[in-house]
């Protein structure tokens, strides 16, 4: 019973979450918003029930410290800067303790209490006042000296801005030294009431002094939303219904293989019929007909496993201002694209690398504030998030104004860990892919933050386990954006099926470029490196996929055969097969999951006779033709 | 993984001899097909068959043994096995009769990927070891 | 001035020790007298050393000589006029603490208070280290 409390519980707390985090980046934007602050108060209000009926004490107890804050915000219908920053890292930290399963609060404790101390250190609500001060001529004679009430406002609260009344003092002629003129006017921002502040100047006050306090607006905020705006801006309610993850991928899975039945259905009926000599144009129109509705099926139940970004968008959102906030770095974070949908299954799997990206770039990429004012940058560093969709594929990218990658220190650690010659040129590209390299690292000292076992190399392999790829783009001195390339779904791909021998293969779709045959082009071979073949404009290097995959083809050499051009980032490899079969969609099924690791393999996909064919991995192919060859597929331009 | 109790197993011929497997682990025993040859695995990885919506490796004991390679045949069995949580077949020759197992018939051996011999109706027959190490072509120790 | 010196002038040797305790804790040091004669006298004293209070702090009913005569003249006296002087007062004599503002007392504390509130009072008219 009490397990299953549990699950209900970490469901309702996961989407209440979810919830708490967008809007809480909603409510930096607009902190007066109150529809919002409500519904923040709901949110947390229902994890800290939740985890009471679950028995999770501590879980509880940080929700209701986080409820209080709200609570406060609500009845002054204001989050201050501060209370927003407590409640970025209190949601950060539930998250955490959640998602990783500490429910006793075992590992986050000490996060915890430090947190709980800072709010209760703070805790008051921040405002901003406008103070008029103006001291009567006899304050000297009272022993009392202005700049002492200065000292002691300073010492509660920041003073914003200052200016003197300038119009109360004499020209020097008439100036009484022993008379005083002073007077400011004060923009003063403090947890302070209005009475407290005028307890600082009780006694001058009653020695005639004017102080005159008014509430200023925050002046940061553009407080003025029109009402269309407002109404967009409204969080976000859908009408929903729960689906256990397990039920939608048992439907997922028997549409895929109602997709392959019915293609094999299809070309079983179409052979009989031709055999027996009968026509087959009504059959093929309703088969065609079975195939769109199949394929609409299949696309929508494909849907409901997709997930919008936002919420992890804004997860690394927070955890990008949590860490700055550590390390005592500014960062703005603008994120775009929350609404770019792709595969859930996609995006569990690729948090975590994108988390450890962003803690790179606040930890090692992003400079330390006086650094970045010196190089004329501005104090505050920028992170762009960027999500969205291109050829079929999701785009995200990270970005940062930070000080960039430096390929000569790259090259230099790399050629001194003796990963490659001392002198071998290399690409851009080809320097950054040392980063990927485990225990590659060219941090000065690597720091807790980002150290913690999470290195580019799994990132790397996460993203290729993904059929996905990674870029970088950097600058020395500008900033570096990694972008990474996936598919919106693991579980359908536009393929190219090819035959070597007995066997076939599948090449996803946006990694061909063309296919040709070869004996229209000229084909070279290099010694020691293989065979190239001139395309237009570029010599290609060549390869057999029999070669590569060790089976045998019917040709015995590779230029016979059709090519098939591939492409991996920017390089560029023409591979021999025996004979293209057919382009189509493929339905993607996992290989690893009953072999274990398969080094080269991203999946397998059932053909209409049940046979199997495999699915290569685009970049294992480049290797291993290069392996052979000696080549570094890619040098286009010949050697 | 030895006979424990009165265990049941599965046998069946490869090259002449004759091993079985417990018969919890056997899923299914279906009509040998051709498999789809994977590169960079094990040389007693066959290959790969889609089976009931997944796909899964079929290992070859002849291989594993080093026993002498043979063609399948009309007999030629895969036995599909569950092992943890993976699913994974293993060819057969023939597939024989399943027989019941009391633990004082059982010698428990140290060959490579046998657990236990026994003898049943004047013929041994070799208990195969059937677990994750084994997979990987690694022996039991 | 001598920035952490400070007088304390009440005729109850409680209240002289009990302010002293509670501002030498902060760092000041202080010197006492029994009524506004005494202080009087004392304040030339230090200034034969060179030496002035950075506050007074005085009672208001004093034998001999009470504190806000002794705060007249202290406003007289050019060495002295622009030490800032709070007076104690009781609760029931508010005109004494009127008085004691218009002859230019710096701020005024009603007897008996927290050594907290004088404190927080003596820091508004001396500058401390901290």
């Amino acid at each position: 019973m009490k397990k299953d409390v549990l699950s209900i519980f970490l469901q309702e707390a996961a989407e209440n979450l979810a919830i708490l985090e967008e809007n809480l980046m909603e409510v930096e934007k607009s902190p007066t918003d109150r529809e919002r602050i409500h519904l923040l108060f709901r949110c947390i209000h229902t994890i800290k029930g939740g985890a009471g009926f679950a028995g999770l004490d501590e879980i509880k107890e940080i929700a209701h410290e986080l409820e209080n804050i709200l609570d406060k915000a609500r009845s002054e219908g204001f989050v201050a800067s501060e209370t927003f920053r407590f409640l970025v890292s209190g949601i950060t930290l539930l998250r955490k303790m959640l998602d990783e399963g500490d429910y006793e609060g075992r590992i986050y404790r000490s996060d915890w209490n430090r947190l709980r101390q800072q709010i209760r250190k703070g805790g008051r609500i921040c405002r901003v006042y406008r103070i008029r001060l103006s001291f009567p001529e006899h304050t000297f004679e009272t022993g009392t000296d202005p700049l002492f009430l200065l000292e002691e406002m300073s010492e509660k609260g920041s003073i914003l801005q200052i200016e003197p009344e300038w119009g109360r003092i004499p020209n020097l002629f008439h100036l009484d030294p022993h008379l005083c003129y002073l007077g400011w006017n004060i923009l003063f921002k403090t947890e302070m009431e209005e009475k407290e502040i005028k307890e600082v100047f009780e006694f001058i006050h009653e020695h005639g002094a004017v102080v005159e306090i008014e509430r200023a607006e925050t002046e940061e905020k553009d407080k003025t939303e029109s009402p269309a705006q407002a109404y967009a801006s409204k969080p976000a309610v859908q009408e929903t219904i729960r689906v256990e993850v397990v039920k939608l991928e048992r439907i997922l899975n028997h549409v895929s293989d109602l997709m392959m039945v019915q293609s094999l259905l299809r070309e079983r009926t179409l052979d009989l019929m031709e055999r027996a000599g009968r026509d087959v144009d009504e059959v093929e129109d309703a088969f065609r007909e079975l195939e769109t509705i199949t394929r609409m099926l299949q696309e929508e139940v494909m849907s409901t496993s997709m997930v919008p970004i936002g919420n992890l968008l804004v997860r690394l959102q927070m955890m990008a201002i949590d860490l700055a906030k550590e390390l005592g770095k500014e960062v703005r974070v603008e994120l775009s694209g929350k609404d770019t949908e792709l595969d859930r299954k996609v995006i569990e799997q690729i948090t975590d690398p994108l988390m450890h990206i962003v803690r790179n770039a606040i930890d090692h990429g992003i400079e330390p504030m006086e650094a970045r004012v010196r190089s004329g940058k501005p104090a505050t560093a920028t992170l762009r998030i960027r999500a969205y969709h291109q050829e079929g594929h999701v785009m995200i990218e990270i970005g940062d104004d930070g000080k960039g990658i430096d390929p000569q220190q790259v090259l230099a650690k790399a050629k001194a860990k003796g990963l490659v010659d001392e002198h071998r040129t290399l690409s851009l590209q080809e320097i950054y892919q040392f980063l990927f390299i485990p225990g590659f690292s060219t941090a000065e000292h690597v720091t807790d933050i980002s150290g913690r076992g999470v290195g580019l190399d799994v990132v790397m392999t996460n993203v290729r386990n993904l059929h996905g790829h990674i870029e970088v783009q950097s600058e020395v001195g500008v900033g570096t954006t990694f972008r990474i390339k996936l598919p919106l779904t693991m579980a359908i791909i536009d393929g190219m099926l090819v035959r070597v021998g007995e066997e076939f293969y599948v090449f996803p779709l946006p990694a061909i470029t063309e296919f040709i045959k070869a004996k229209h082009y000229s084909v070279h071979t290099v010694t020691g490196s293989g065979k190239v073949i001139r395309v237009r404009e570029n010599w290609i290097p060549l390869a057999a996929l029999s070669d590569i995959v060790g089976v045998p083809s019917r040709f015995s050499r590779p230029e016979d055969g059709v090519l098939v051009v591939l492409r991996d980032g920017e390089r560029k490899l023409a591979v021999a097969v025996d004979e293209i079969v057919n382009q189509k969609q493929f339905v993607v099924k996992s290989v690893q999951e009953n072999l274990g690791h398969a080094r080269g393999v991203t999946g397998a996909t059932v053909l209409g006779d049940g046979s199997v064919a495999i699915i290569p991995e685009i970049s294992y192919l480049f290797e291993v033709a290069s392996a052979r060859s000696g080549f570094q597929a890619g040098d286009s331009d010949g050697c | 993984m030895v006979a424990e109790k009165n265990g049941q197993y599965v046998t069946f011929e490869i090259h002449g001899g004759i091993y079985g497997v417990p018969i919890e682990s056997v899923q299914e025993i279906i009509r040998y097909r051709r498999v789809a040859q994977i590169y960079n695995t094990p040389s007693h990885v066959e290959g790969l068959i889609h089976y009931r919506g997944k796909i899964i490796p079929v290992f070859s004991i002849r291989k594993l043994l080093r026993l002498p390679e043979s063609a399948p045949g009309k007999s030629t069995v895969i036995i599909v096995l569950r092992v943890g949580d993976k699913t994974v077949g293993m060819i057969g020759d023939r597939v024989r009769h399943i027989i019941r197992v009391a633990p004082e018939d059982v010698e428990p051996v140290h060959r490579s990927f046998i657990s236990a011999i026994l003898k049943a109706d004047d013929q041994l027959v070799m208990l195969l070891d059937v677990s994750d190490k084994w997979l990987e072509g690694k022996d039991r120790d | 001035m001598t920035d952490n010196l400070i007088m304390v002038v009440d005729d109850s040797q409680t209240v002289r020790t009990s302010v002293e305790y509670t501002l030498s804790k902060e760092g000041f040091k202080v010197v006492g007298a029994e009524d506004g004669e005494q202080g009087l006298r004392l304040l030339e004293e230090l200034r034969q050393q060179m030496k002035r209070p950075a506050m007074i702090i005085t009672d208001v009913n004093m034998p001999r000589m009470d504190g806000i005569s002794m705060l007249r003249e202290i406003k007289k006296n050019v060495w002295t006029r622009f030490i800032p002087v709070l007076i104690l007062t009781t609760e029931s004599q508010e005109h004494k603490k009127q008085e004691g503002k218009n002859a230019g007392a710096a701020g005024w504390l009603v007897k008996p208070f927290k050594p907290e509130q004088l404190v927080y009072v003596v820091k508004k008219f001396v500058k401390t280290d901290s």
